[in-house]
């Protein structure tokens, strides 16, 4: 078997994915370019003597260095040389889609042409003479229908016949006799340098630094060997503007659109007159994009796509959780009683259980997501919402993450991978934990419940809307502090609307169900089993006093539901001084000065630790600890109320719920979207941090207030 | 007359003068097909008034109209 190694290259929406998909099915490896978060996406075939690796490069309408993605695609084509280029076009769009495939003719690269969406192409009456583009740019041309795995052969066949032959023979755009000049100056210096020979096509260098690029002009300076790079370029950049009265980039741009309309010219004939077919997506945008119609059927839209993950995916989840109880109650009743049944039980099963309860949210909202992103409608929730979202600074497409965060913030995380630049989609991930997803909602209705009686709605409503303040703020300072590259514009395709074809839909379904499971299944396992383990041990071995007391007493007691009640009660006790008694116990005494000036106590503070495991969890713990049963709100109110807990103290202590690090499953989302350690850091002490503080301005501007 | 994008009406055509502003904004716009004495056609405002949809060399994009505003056109509504 040889070995080749193809890269596939192409705007968005050109049907890239649905190219790689067909010729790799489910072969794929899906990983993320070294400390970045751009998917790299890698999938095998084997066909005639060949193994070919293909690579998905990121969507880019250029290989200019302006984005990551950009950079990421240029980089990979001009060092990592693969041994084709497949560079797949839109047909019905070959002016704009071909500047890209001018820029992979300047690095010399062995490049395939693949037109794509040919049968739009016959349907719009368009004639595409393949033989004579094959013959202007010396490369295979080939017409496919990816979508309806059309062409696949073909292509495959010049692709292996490309491979065999190595025959290529490069061609060059001409950028007129100044511009030449120029570059074959430059060139000729480079060529003094053999290791610029030997690594790269030294054309390619030439352009890019007549064209001002930094990076480029940077290495070929680091070099040593050819000085003053910087001052030649500078010196041909000022002669060429004094001639053309502008910058060479943009002579070169216009030559480029110039060697393609020659294309054009030359191989396109329009058969069929423009007889103006009403454009279907033309027609669709006057409905969905309407100025009144627009808004409803968004919203219609997103409560449809909300309905279906948390009520629908929610079934499945009870479903799985009732699942898991039920195994636990059996092992209960084959296992022996000891530390191993414990960990088997109330460690290992129910984590394993809290990780399995995420996947029917994360199948059926990534379905919607694949659905919505494929037929083109994710870019006009984008254009509807850009004007609301660019006052946070992040993009149009952040809404549908940042909404389905108020379900679950994993999700909603993991969502913001249709984000196409990096920076957005980083502070995207980054203030989702602070819309308040629907774990945290029993907690308030609880303590809000107790605390607060008739204004308990007004104080749970004005939560969602602090945690919304509190990312619009965080974005804001990410944006000043951290992620200043505005370079990139709001310039974004609407695609025409398409079919999405099942493959694709069902693939990306795939990828996200598995990458959850294997990306941040192990995290929340660990992690909920560490804690498990902090609640459990040391073992208490002797109760208080009270507890033997009470255990006399039931005892000499008559049965009936009586003493079921007063054994249940002994039993809510005994776990109370367990957990008092254990390592987080004892840690949440340790940090009990922390929490004091929040009006909390060590009980509270213990509950927001094992909050971490997943929010819900706190609601039981606090039962548990202040010794009353789950539905007892008079109680444990009074017992709270006992324990110096005042309605501000409450209010602060909802506010560090609403703040505080959601749960090991966002954290490992955090970790896992942003690729970086730095960045999970961040949002765990960012959290806490902002969450202690503005709790702490509740109790004490409150106090200030009241008195 | 030259005017600028953003005072395009929706269903007028224009012609594209040139492209103001620093490099990297206008490189990316060349790159998306806003290329010098190409047609550029108005679609829509978005419904909350920004950013707004334009038609070029066949497909539509949206950008906001601070972007827009850069962008120097001529011939409205003279082009077939």
């Amino acid at each position: 078997m040889k070995k080749a190694r193809i890269a596939l290259v192409g705007n968005p929406n050109c049907g890239k994915t649905t190219l790689f998909n067909l010729l790799t099915g489910a072969r794929q490896h899906v990983g993320n370019w070294p400390g970045v978060t751009v998917e790299k996406k890698e999938g095998s075939l084997n066909y005639g003597d060949y193994e070919i690796d293909f690579i998905d490069l990121p969507g880019t309408y250029s290989l200019s260095p302006n984005s990551i993605e950009e950079k990421i695609t240029r980089n990979f084509i001009v060092e990592e040389k693969p041994d084709i280029v497949l560079n797949i076009v839109d047909g019905t769009t070959l002016e704009r889609s071909m500047y890209l495939t001018t820029q992979i003719i300047d690095t010399g690269v062995p490049f395939i042409l693949a037109l794509n969406m040919y049968d739009e192409v016959l349907n719009k009456g368009i004639d595409i003479s393949l033989d004579k583009m094959e013959i202007l740019l010396k490369a295979p041309v080939i017409r496919m229908v990816a979508a309806r795995e059309e062409g696949a052969v073909p292509l495959l066949k010049a692709i292996i016949k490309m491979l065999d032959e190595k025959a290529f023979k490069k061609i060059t755009i001409n950028y007129g006799e100044d511009i030449e000049k120029a570059i074959a100056d430059i060139e000729c210096r480079l060529n003094c340098d053999s290791k610029f020979q030997e690594s790269y096509n030294t054309r390619w260098l030439s352009i890019q630094i007549v064209q001002q690029d930094r990076d480029i002009i940077e290495k070929v300076n680091e070099s040593g060997k050819i000085d003053k790079m910087e001052k030649i370029a500078k010196k041909y950049i000022k002669e060429l503007r004094a001639v053309y009265n502008e910058d060479p980039e943009d002579i070169l741009s216009d030559k480029r659109y110039g060697f393609i309309l020659g294309i054009i010219r030359e191989c396109i004939r329009i058969k069929k007159s423009p007889i103006h077919k009403t454009d279907f997506t033309e027609a669709i945008d006057s409905i969905l994009l309407n100025k009144y119609l627009s808004f409803p059927i968004f919203v219609a839209i997103l409560w449809l796509t909300f309905q279906l993950t948390f009520l629908l995916g929610g079934y499945f989840s009870t479903l799985i959780s009732r699942g898991t109880v039920l195994l636990s109650s059996i092992i209960q009743k084959f296992m022996s009683a000891g530390i191993l049944k414990d960990l088997l039980t109330d460690g290992i099963i129910s984590g394993v259980g809290s990780v399995l309860a995420f996947l029917p949210q994360i199948i059926i909202l990534f379905l919607i997501v694949a659905i919505l992103e494929d037929t083109g409608y994710m870019a006009r929730a984008a254009f509807i919402m850009d004007r609301v979202m660019h006052l946070l600074g992040v993009h149009g497409k952040s809404f549908i993450s940042l909404f389905m965060g108020v379900g679950c913030n994993v999700p909603g995380i993991m969502a913001a991978r249709t984000l196409e630049n990096d920076d957005d989609r980083k502070v995207t991930v980054l203030i989702n934990p602070f819309m308040s997803c629907s774990a945290r909602l029993p907690i308030y209705i609880l303590i809000a419940g107790m605390f607060f009686g008739r204004a308990a709605g007004t104080v749970i409503f004005s939560l969602y809307f602090l945690g919304i303040f509190v990312a619009i703020v965080t974005a804001k300072l990410l944006k000043v502090f951290f992620f200043r590259n505005k370079s990139v514009p709001f310039v974004m395709e609407l695609p025409p609307y398409r079919t999405p074809t099942m493959k694709s839909l069902f693939i990306h379904m795939w990828e996200r169900a598995s990458q959850f499971l294997k990306k941040m299944g192990g995290v929340i396992l660990v992690g909920s089993v560490l804690i498990w383990v902090l609640g459990y041990f040391p073992k208490t071995v002797i109760f208080s006093q009270r507890v033997a007391e009470m255990e006399m007493k039931a005892q000499t007691m008559p049965g009936g539901a009586d003493k079921d009640n007063f054994l249940k009660e002994i039993d809510i006790i005994k776990s109370s001084e367990q957990i008092e008694n254990s390592f987080i116990g004892r840690i949440g005494k340790w940090i009990e000065p922390f929490f004091k000036p929040l009006g909390m106590g060590w009980k509270e503070g213990v509950a927001l630790m094992t909050g971490v495991i997943a929010k819900e969890i706190v609601v039981s713990t606090i039962s548990v600890l202040y010794e009353t049963g789950e539905d007892d709100a008079t109680a444990l109110r009074t017992k709270m109320a006992a324990q110096g807990m005042t309605g501000l103290s409450a209010l602060g202590f909802l506010v560090f719920v609403l703040l505080y690090i959601p749960c090991l499953a966002t954290i490992s989302a955090v970790l896992r979207e942003t690729n970086s350690i730095k960045w999970t850091l961040f949002s765990v002490f960012y959290g806490i941090g902002i969450g202690y503080s503005l709790s702490f301005m509740v109790n004490y501007l409150g106090k200030i207030l009241i008195t | 007359m030259e005017k600028r994008l953003h005072e395009l009406m929706p269903g007028e055509q224009a012609l594209i003068v040139k492209i103001e502003d620093k490099s990297i904004f206008r490189r990316r716009l060349t790159e998306m097909g806003l290329r010098k004495g190409g047609k550029v056609l108005m679609r829509r405002d978005a419904p909350l008034g920004d950013p707004m949809e334009i038609n070029v060399m066949g497909y539509n994009i949206s950008l906001r109209k601070s972007e827009a505003k850069f962008v120097i056109i001529d011939h409205v509504n003279e082009i077939a």
